[in-house]
């Protein structure tokens, strides 16, 4: 439904404005992208732990934890009933309800 | 498309052919963590008479309610069934969202399955389920018999009863008055002024109490709108909302009477009396309370600090004497029950006092025996700081290890276990014990029982709810302001008597007042005469028997009834029932809940 | 849109906390029109941020959400959020300020609140409502009971990719979008621009906001919020269930060497409530709150206190001195008895809890109402013997903490009153 001519122009008058995108941001963005894969991907074994998934994804662990509550917070992935030390997480799709 | 609504807005809902929508609410996660809200939606979506049933998570957002009303609009919703928190919290809420979308407010349904529900059955997430389910069906049985209301409106005396003279009472006539309403003030002393006119140099400004007394009395004598009463001895009130009446007499013995639209309960405080031998006090010399000492004090000589000619050259203060009792530990009073509240002001009074004794007489050594400082307020602190600064020694004892005082003629020995040393036990000899006594509600029974005010454990005036409703007391109409409700320091008196000024200049910005229908109505066709419900009524004059046509009858004064029901339960015809609330609709809720 | 939007109302209150929030409901519903301008892109304040508020526990949203619904369909009651005040002006027996509508970058009359641009955003930022704990969207909705439930851009961390224009069914997004001028008259001015807390930063003994364990209150309130971060209580280091929480109390009032000399008043309670909260939603977890002073003054407080302590919930007569960490970022509490023994110990647990004080929200006086600050910057009262909300400045007064700090039931108290002296000042114009 969007209007993509009044976008592109929007998009056009923006970088006159103020300059390209900073690579900064890029890049950040990237990692963020690479993050999120490589968590969702190595969900796709199983349930894991923040911890586990750190190390799988090569993240620092409160890093990892962040993800994880981004991902759940837009329907990602989701929490593994049951109780012990470090809660598991597991793909949303997954999870066979509904 | 607004003009279909207002159209709407005008139909008679109740001749409409019902279409129920019902609105799961999964309160954050209070509700939704246990129940399963999306199965409860989709049970009631098949149920007779529902057109709609959704699940949201926060139904009382603004969301949430425009979730409700774009049913009403598009799908002609014409009753609804909320099922979430408490009807207390939200169905004022919902009833609003309806009378907006012009359907009567009152043909909708709050289910309680929060509270009911899922806290209560924490550990059963299927349990709950169903019974939430069951609730909300019962909950459309009801709505489907539910009639239109309307309000009852009542007019109202353009004029607040203010039941106290101190500064909760003098602010909230002044604040009443500012408002432009009358303000009556009944004050049973022969001056205004309260509690002020005993105290000495108070904090944080330092201006003596009958000072700030003064000031204030000189804003409410220069008020036209303001009458003042004082010496007036309250006998009798009576009434409900927007028509109080008090009848009191005058110092003369002349009965006089104020009819007010609202009342403000500013009754204030008495200090704590210790029993006696508590500490010494009333057998041991030298053992005063802080007010008594603060009197004292006024009296001593200029350059040593003395009472009835001898010399104080040491003092203990004591905290939490009549405060933060502990049953089993200390004595209760007369009811039974310990103070086991925190009086909020003494320590700061204390500490105050010292600061003055300290500036006056250097040379008097002060012991502080307390369990935990509370200076809270913004200056308060540095009390405390200036204190331990000019030396004052504190000392600190567990609630178990009350502090022990024996006296003879040389002075008092007084005995603490003393945590700051690590519980050492420590001796310490004072000529005088200052025992820093707490707050407790003034004597006000007669008013309370005359008018069923509640209490809360502490004995102070209970409010409806501390955030919701902080100075509205369940009677409509009576508000609460200062020291009756919880000890407070002036300021904080002040604030709380503006705010029920307010509330009272709310309820009065009409000349009439809405009152909620669920009264009690009478079948005149069913009704026999039988007299059996009015000895069943609490409320006088709200339920009384007549005659019409020659046939005797009940019949209700709306205004009086407060729809309990308990004329409904002793009718053998089932003529009498409470509207919205009727036994047609319990007989359909049970069979609903019960069907299998 | 040369033409500057103007609203007229008889009071104009800045901050829409519950202080504010209940001000203005306390005099529209006599009758009185106000404006209101929030900062925040949501009314609501703190206290919408909260899990549950004691002593009732109830539920804040419960509690916040009703106001706030009513002020946002209150007749006469105008909202600004996303919005500052710039300067208020004295002009005879009329203020005039002049407010910056933020640009929120989206067609505020079109959008729907469907969230499909916040879905379809790719770039994550820390969500400052879970105080960094959680994500948001460069593009997204505050959070789920916001008031208005419209989505805010932030262009800083804006990839100009596109995605939420593409996605968004009423095509509202603007990127382009200018702040806006607004000018409002009111007769009278409600100051209710409550608090900040003490930084995390304030203090180097206690880690400097550096120890991921060591949290603020506020970031403790989200992890016990029912839609909080994790969705249940976990530390921020490694997503572990703790089982050993501590409380550090005053670590941001009654001291001088940060500044702030005075007692917060909330911090005791606000302790006790999460150690309570806590033990209710983590039952095997041990909960130890280490004091100088309990301040459970206002009503029904000391059975809260006690009701506490009766659940096993540990208080510590105790100076903590120091707070570092071990190498798995737990930790560890270096503190000095003020009972028992006296020998300085080290007590590991898994998640702090820094009891920080309040700090003023805002320089009131940058307005030049000539209102007075007491030396901590809160609004000092005219005479507070003879009221609790008249400020130096004529026709200006002061509703909640932006006074001095207070809790919750004392500021919804305080707030009425304030309103109460407007309607008063305005009435005799």
């Amino acid at each position: 439904m969007a209007n993509t001519a009044k976008l592109a122009e929007q998009l056009k008058k923006l970088n006159e404005l103020r300059g390209p995108v900073p690579q900064a941001l890029r890049d950040r963005v990237a990692a963020q992208n690479k993050a999120q894969k490589a968590i969702l991907d190595a969900l796709k074994e199983g349930p894991k732990t923040a911890p586990e998934l750190a190390a799988a994804a090569g993240l620092p662990q409160d890093k990892a934890l962040w993800y994880v509550a981004a991902l759940r917070k837009y329907g990602k992935l989701s929490d593994v009933a049951g109780r012990g030390e470090y809660p598991k997480y597991e793909l949303k799709a997954g999870e066979g309800k509904q | 498309m607004e003009d279909k609504i207002k159209e709407e807005a005008s139909r008679d809902n109740y001749r409409q052919e019902p279409k129920v929508g019902v609105y799961v609410c999964h309160c954050g996660g209070n509700i939704s963590d246990i129940i399963d809200v999306k199965a409860v939606a989709a049970a009631l979506a098949k149920y007779p008479g529902v057109v709609v049933a959704r699940e949201y998570a926060f139904m009382c957002s603004s969301n949430g309610q425009d979730l409700i009303a774009d049913d009403i609009k598009n799908l002609g919703v014409n009753r609804t069934v909320v099922a979430a928190c408490s009807p207390s919290l939200h169905e004022l809420t919902f009833r609003g969202v309806l009378q907006r979308a012009g359907v009567n407010p009152y043909l909708h349904e709050h289910i309680n399955i929060r509270e009911q529900a899922s806290w209560v059955h924490k550990a059963d997430h299927a349990g709950a389920t169903a019974k939430a389910i069951k609730l909300a069906q019962a909950g459309v049985e009801k709505v489907l018999r539910k009639d239109a209301l309307n309000a009852i409106r009542v007019a109202a005396e353009q004029r607040v009863a203010v039941i106290g003279g101190g500064v909760a009472g003098m602010r909230a006539a002044l604040s009443a008055a500012g408002k432009g309403l009358e303000a009556v003030i009944l004050e049973k002393a022969p001056r205004l002024g309260g509690k002020l006119l005993e105290l000495g140099k108070m904090y944080p400004s330092g201006e003596e109490g009958p000072a700030v007394a003064a000031k204030l009395e000189a804003l409410v004598r220069a008020e036209k709108k303001i009458t003042v009463h004082t010496g007036a001895g309250i006998e009798f009130v009576s009434g409900f909302v927007g028509n109080f009446v008090v009848n009191f007499k005058n110092p003369d013995g002349r009965m006089e009477q104020v009819k007010a639209g609202a009342i403000v309960m500013a009754t204030g405080y008495e200090h704590y009396k210790p029993h006696n031998g508590e500490f010494g006090y009333g057998e041991a010399a030298n053992v005063v309370t802080l007010p008594e000492f603060l009197a004292l004090m006024k009296k001593s000589p200029a350059g040593r600090l003395a009472l009835a000619g001898q010399e104080i050259k040491s003092l203990a203060l004591i905290h939490c004497v009549g405060s933060r009792q502990v049953e089993g530990v200390h004595k209760p009073q007369a009811d039974g029950k310990v103070n086991d509240y925190c009086s909020r002001v003494c320590c700061s009074s204390a500490l105050y006092a010292a600061n003055q004794v300290k500036e006056k007489y250097p040379g008097v050594r002060i012991y502080d025996i307390y369990r935990d400082i509370r200076t809270y307020g913004m200056q308060h602190e540095e009390y405390y700081d200036k204190a331990s600064k000019d030396g004052v020694l504190f000392l600190r004892h567990n609630e178990a290890d009350q502090p022990v005082v024996t006296s003879d003629r040389t002075g008092h020995l007084v005995k603490v276990k003393d945590v700051l040393t690590w519980g050492e036990e420590l001796e310490l000899k004072a000529d005088l014990i200052v025992l820093v006594t707490g707050m407790m509600p003034s004597d006000i029974s007669l008013i309370r029982s005359q008018m069923k005010l509640p209490a809360s454990a502490d004995r102070f005036l209970q409010e409806v709810h501390p955030k919701l409703r902080p100075v509205e007391l369940a009677n409509s109409g009576i508000f609460v302001a200062g020291t009756a409700q919880y000890p407070m320091d002036v300021p904080e008196a002040m604030a709380s008597a503006g705010t029920a000024a307010a509330k009272a200049a709310i309820l009065l910005a009409e000349p009439d007042i809405p009152l909620e229908p669920f009264v009690a109505v009478v079948d005149e066709h069913k009704c026999t005469g039988c007299g059996l419900c009015p000895a069943e009524c609490s409320y006088d004059g709200a339920l009384m028997m007549t005659e019409k046509n020659g046939k005797k009858l009940a019949q209700v004064n709306p205004a009086l009834c407060k729809g309990c029901g308990a004329c409904v339960a002793v009718c053998p015809t089932r003529a009498i029932n409470v509207a919205g609330w009727t036994l047609d609709q319990f007989d359909a809720m049970v069979a609903a809940i019960a069907k299998e | 849109m040369s033409d500057i939007e103007r609203i007229e109302a008889d009071a104009l209150v800045v901050g829409s906390g519950i202080a504010g929030l209940q001000a203005a409901l306390d005099l529209a519903d006599q009758g009185y029109s106000v404006a209101i301008v929030e900062k925040a892109p949501s009314i609501g304040g703190k206290m919408i941020s909260l899990s549950k508020v004691f002593p009732t526990l109830d539920c804040a949203s419960c509690i916040t959400t009703p106001r706030m619904a009513s002020v946002s369909h209150h007749p006469r009651i105008t909202t600004l959020t996303y919005s500052t005040v710039d300067a208020i002006k004295r002009e005879g027996k009329t203020f005039t300020a002049a407010v910056t509508r933020k640009p929120r970058y989206i067609d505020e009359k079109e959008c729907i609140s469907c969230k499909r641009c916040e879905e379809a955003c790719p770039v994550f930022l820390p969500d400052e409502y879970e105080q960094g704990l959680g994500a948001k969207k460069t593009i997204s909705i505050p959070f789920t009971n916001a008031i208005p439930q419209l989505p805010v851009m932030h262009p800083e961390h804006c990839i100009r990719c596109g995605a939420c224009a593409r996605a968004c069914p009423k095509d509202c997004i603007e990127f382009l979008q200018e702040p806006a001028p607004v000018e409002i008259k009111a007769k009278a001015v409600i100051l209710a621009t409550g608090y900040e807390t003490t930084p995390m930063t304030a203090k180097k003994q206690y880690g400097l906001g550096n120890l991921p364990n060591v949290i603020s209150p506020m970031a403790a309130e989200r992890l016990l919020a029912p839609h909080g971060p994790y969705g249940r209580v976990l530390r921020p280091s490694d997503g572990k269930v703790p089982g050993s929480i501590a409380y550090v109390q005053c670590a941001g009032s009654r001291d001088k060497s940060i500044g702030v000399p005075y007692c917060s008043r909330v911090c005791c309670m606000y302790a006790i409530k999460q150690a309570i909260l806590l033990s209710g939603s983590l039952p095997i977890a041990d909960i130890t709150i280490y004091y100088m002073d309990i301040r459970a003054f206002g009503k029904g407080y000391e059975q809260f206190y006690n009701n506490a302590r009766a659940m096993g919930i540990s208080f510590v007569k105790a100076k903590v001195a120091r707070v570092t960490e071990d190498a798995e970022h737990n930790p560890v509490v270096r503190i000095e008895r003020q009972e028992g023994t006296s020998a300085p110990e080290e007590v590991k647990h898994d998640l702090v809890v820094l009891s920080q004080g309040l700090l003023p929200g805002c320089d009131v006086t940058k307005f030049s109402l000539g209102v007075e600050l007491n030396d901590f910057g809160f609004v000092q009262l005219s005479d507070e013997t003879i009221s609790s909300a008249v400020t130096a400045g004529a026709g200006v007064f002061a509703a909640g903490v932006v006074k001095g700090p207070r809790d919750i039931p004392d500021s919804v108290v305080d707030a009425g009153s304030a309103a109460m002296e407007a309607a008063a000042y305005i009435r005799k114009l």
